[in-house]
């Protein structure tokens, strides 16, 4: 039954479609859940809360996969055209959520959708349509074997897609999801579609999506933008080097994971940098639909070894079947002759060849420095196979170096060996296939260890391979990525790495104030992934003046000072009211603007707690406790500079405040007292 | 002779990836390496957060010979 809502920035309808009957409802969101739960991944939270009671078969028909958009997508607000996917993690067996910036979401709010509720599971393969008037399902047995980009080339032009690869059929547990050149990368969310014999959702319309206030909405993103084009992060270093800018910073900080996270420095990390990346391969910036930073990069594919241009060696069967992939030019090679001196200048004349997206921080660390590789031609190589395989190429990098060490240890003889990387593209495609050693390879680093030995290295959180950040010299984001719902990721962490180094430089070795500080930023960024946007679009919460003055008094003052503020953080965590909009975060007053809601700082604040709290509820039923909340020993017991105890995370005392702070048992679960308080039933 | 070496946009702007300079103190090499870029003065390298071989340094901290500099220009976020 349609419940029409008074607020704007929604579409009002998210559907529910079951794949085994073909039968497609309107999923009921009240105005009083959209004022709890906003949209995203809180959303989908609340939504999943619901239908999951308890164990459920991740690849079987009783899982449910929610795509929700946010208020402020496609509304013209900078930086908001995130969506979310969010299901239960074939990776982990707990909720996941995944975030793209592709432009399926704009398309489903264009055909009146806020979000899909898919549950079921399709006879045969299908790919389902979405517009303004129905919801159709096609045969998609045509299209299964095909990459993300021939597949995505197959489909209807000028719609929103969303779509597998080969990995995701095969239900490669880290399986992702493509959306233009955009993924949904992490915890399996395409082996989920995979299981559901989905291949792609497809969304197309034309309907205008509703603003409250348009005039106001119009000078607040003005303004937001120009605060976004004149912040040092947003304004300059993303725009010019990407999220790749962060590895050199990473390098100095002994945050950089090397060699399977053994090893916070790699000697060659300039290699694979971002400077690097810039000088040598950059074409020009790209980005999400309707972004004014631009962070995505856009480089020439470069060719392998000894190719001489022209032969799909990268290439999948599928994707030799449909013709694509890697048709590189002969004088594609962006390397050598452009290739600076130690004290030249960067040419960056002569690049001709295919176009195709660059690697970002993440995939550049867990695909060079962790697996001791420096070959960053390599790396733009295997990111665009990786994409097209639609496979995350952060567990994909984090599952291998783990082989690699289980192989240095004797433990599985298995061929791999770190630095020696020139077989990895055959093995990405046996992987996506589920050939040889890459079918066992497919079900990531804690299955590994529990078949072959090694749990003490095997670098995931819950079953998700760890990002590129090395947390033993930022012990707050290795309490973050112990407690995060989805397992190893650095943003549902809380991403404190920002505060321990990455921006500010508070003391990254000490626990002092770091779990009020999770928190906090657990539950902000929570909220603003709800509201539809890039996490970065908050930037400017961390003021110019500190960021651009490291060594200021002010700043080195703010640095000491935050580690001591965990009493206040917490008092403020503990208020619900707090009517006020903070000038570096435009996302609340423009919340209102768009929607007509009523929203201040403590409101948002509230809705990310919920969510936070919303998952964690759906992952104690799937039985998580406070032993799941851990790292793997290396990073808590081997110091990472010997002879230095502080080099290593004391996760105990910290997890303890944390669980304090949240309201949580000492087994990590929820209390009644505190759902009451959030208002969760 | 240290080795100065220059990372993030700071880099791009100075279109080198490292520059060897003479001096003894880090104020000395920020202000030698502001000369040899053609900079007017060191202001924008004195907001670089400063490394010396691997160790975080102030402007005071001496240098011998052999030494090697990073300069990071600010960042944040990834």
């Amino acid at each position: 039954m349609h419940v029409p809502t008074r607020f704007k920035g929604y579409m009002g309808r998210m559907l529910r479609i079951d794949l085994t009957t073909r039968q497609v409802s309107e999923y009921p969101i009240s105005d009083e859940q959209r004022e709890l739960y906003l949209g995203g991944k809180v959303m989908a939270a609340r939504i999943l809360a619901d239908l999951i009671t308890g164990p459920v078969d991740p690849f079987g028909p009783e899982n449910v996969v929610v795509v929700t958009s946010g208020p402020l997508t496609g509304t013209g607000a900078p930086m908001t055209s995130r969506f979310n996917v969010s299901t239960i993690s074939p990776l982990t067996g707990l909720l996941t959520s995944s975030n793209c910036g592709g432009s399926f979401g704009l398309h489903l709010k264009k055909a009146g959708c806020d979000g899909l509720v898919i549950t079921g599971r399709a006879g045969a393969p299908v790919w389902v349509e979405i517009t303004e008037a129905e919801v159709r399902f096609h045969d998609a047995a045509e299209l299964w074997g095909l990459t993300t980009g021939a597949t995505q080339a197959a489909l209807p032009p000028r719609t929103g897609k969303l779509v597998i690869g080969p990995a995701g059929e095969n239900r490669v547990r880290y399986a992702s999801l493509a959306s233009d050149e955009r993924m949904a990368a992490r915890a399996g969310v395409g082996a989920v579609f995979g299981a559901k014999n989905l291949k792609a959702l497809v969304a197309h319309g034309r309907l205008a999506i509703p603003v409250a206030n348009p005039e106001q909405v119009k000078a607040l993103h003005r303004g937001w933008t120009q605060g976004l084009r004149s912040h040092p992060v947003t304004g300059n270093q993303l725009p010019r080097l990407g999220t790749a800018g962060l590895l050199s910073a990473m390098q100095a900080r002994r945050m950089l994971a090397t060699r399977n996270f053994s090893r916070g420095r790699f000697d060659q990390f300039d290699a694979v940098s971002g400077e690097t990346l810039a000088e040598e391969h950059l074409v020009r910036n790209s980005g999400c639909t309707g972004c004014p930073v631009h962070c995505g990069r856009e480089v020439i594919l470069p060719e392998a070894a000894g190719e001489t241009g022209g032969e799909a060696e990268v290439g999948t069967e599928a994707a030799a079947r449909a013709g694509m992939v890697t048709a590189q030019s002969p004088e594609g090679r962006a390397g050598d002759a452009a290739k600076p001196s130690a004290e030249g200048p960067a040419g960056k004349d002569g690049r001709k060849g295919r176009r195709v997206k660059g690697p970002e921080l993440e995939t550049l660390v867990l695909l060079g420095p962790n697996l001791e590789n420096e070959d960053l031609s390599e790396i733009i190589r295997w990111n665009y196979q990786l994409d097209e395989l639609g496979m995350d190429t952060i567990s994909t990098g984090g599952t291998i170096a783990f082989a690699m060490e289980l192989n240095e240890k004797g433990l599985w003889e298995n061929g791999l060996r770190f630095g020696e990387v020139k077989d990895l593209p055959q093995l990405f495609d046996d992987i996506a296939h589920r050939r040889g050693i890459g079918d066992l390879l497919a079900e990531g680093s804690r299955r590994l260890a529990q078949r072959f030995g090694g749990m003490s290295f095997a670098m995931q959180v819950k079953g998700l391979e760890l990002p590129a950040y090395e947390p033993r010299a930022a012990v707050g984001q290795g309490l973050g990525y112990a407690v995060s719902n989805r397992g190893g990721c650095h943003l549902n962490a809380g991403y404190l790495a920002v505060l321990e180094g990455l921006g500010l430089d508070v003391d990254p070795y000490t626990p002092r104030g770091k779990a009020a500080l999770t928190v906090l930023m657990q539950d902000l960024m929570e909220a603003i992934s709800a509201a539809g946007n890039c996490l970065f679009s908050s930037f400017d919460v961390l003021p110019a003046a500190l960021l651009n003055r490291p060594n200021s008094w002010l700043t080195r003052a703010v640095n000491r000072l935050l580690p001591r503020l965990g009493g206040p953080v917490a008092l403020i965590h503990r208020l619900q009211w707090l009517p006020v909009h903070l000038p570096g975060l435009p996302v609340t007053r423009s919340l209102a603007a768009v929607t007509g809601m009523k929203m201040d700082l403590g409101r948002l604040k509230a809705i990310g707690e919920r969510g936070y709290n919303l998952e964690r509820l759906v992952n104690t039923r799937l039985g998580v406790r406070a032993a799941d909340d851990d790292l793997p020993e290396r990073l808590k017991t081997v110091e990472q500079i010997p002879g230095d105890p502080r080099s290593r995370v004391p996760l105990e005392p910290m997890k303890r405040q944390y669980y304090r702070l949240r309201g949580w048992s000492p087994d990590g679960v929820p209390t009644p007292a505190l759902l009451r308080r959030l208002r969760i039933q | 002779m240290v080795t100065v070496r220059l990372f993030g946009t700071l880099r791009l702007d100075a279109g080198r990836r490292q520059v060897n300079v003479d001096a003894s103190t880090v104020a000395e090499a920020l202000q030698k390496t502001a000369a040899s870029l053609g900079l007017p003065d060191a202001g924008a390298l004195l907001a670089a957060t400063v490394y010396v071989n691997g160790e975080r340094a102030s402007t005071r901290t001496r240098l011998r010979d052999g030494d090697e500099l990073y300069l990071l220009s600010p960042a944040a976020g990834g």
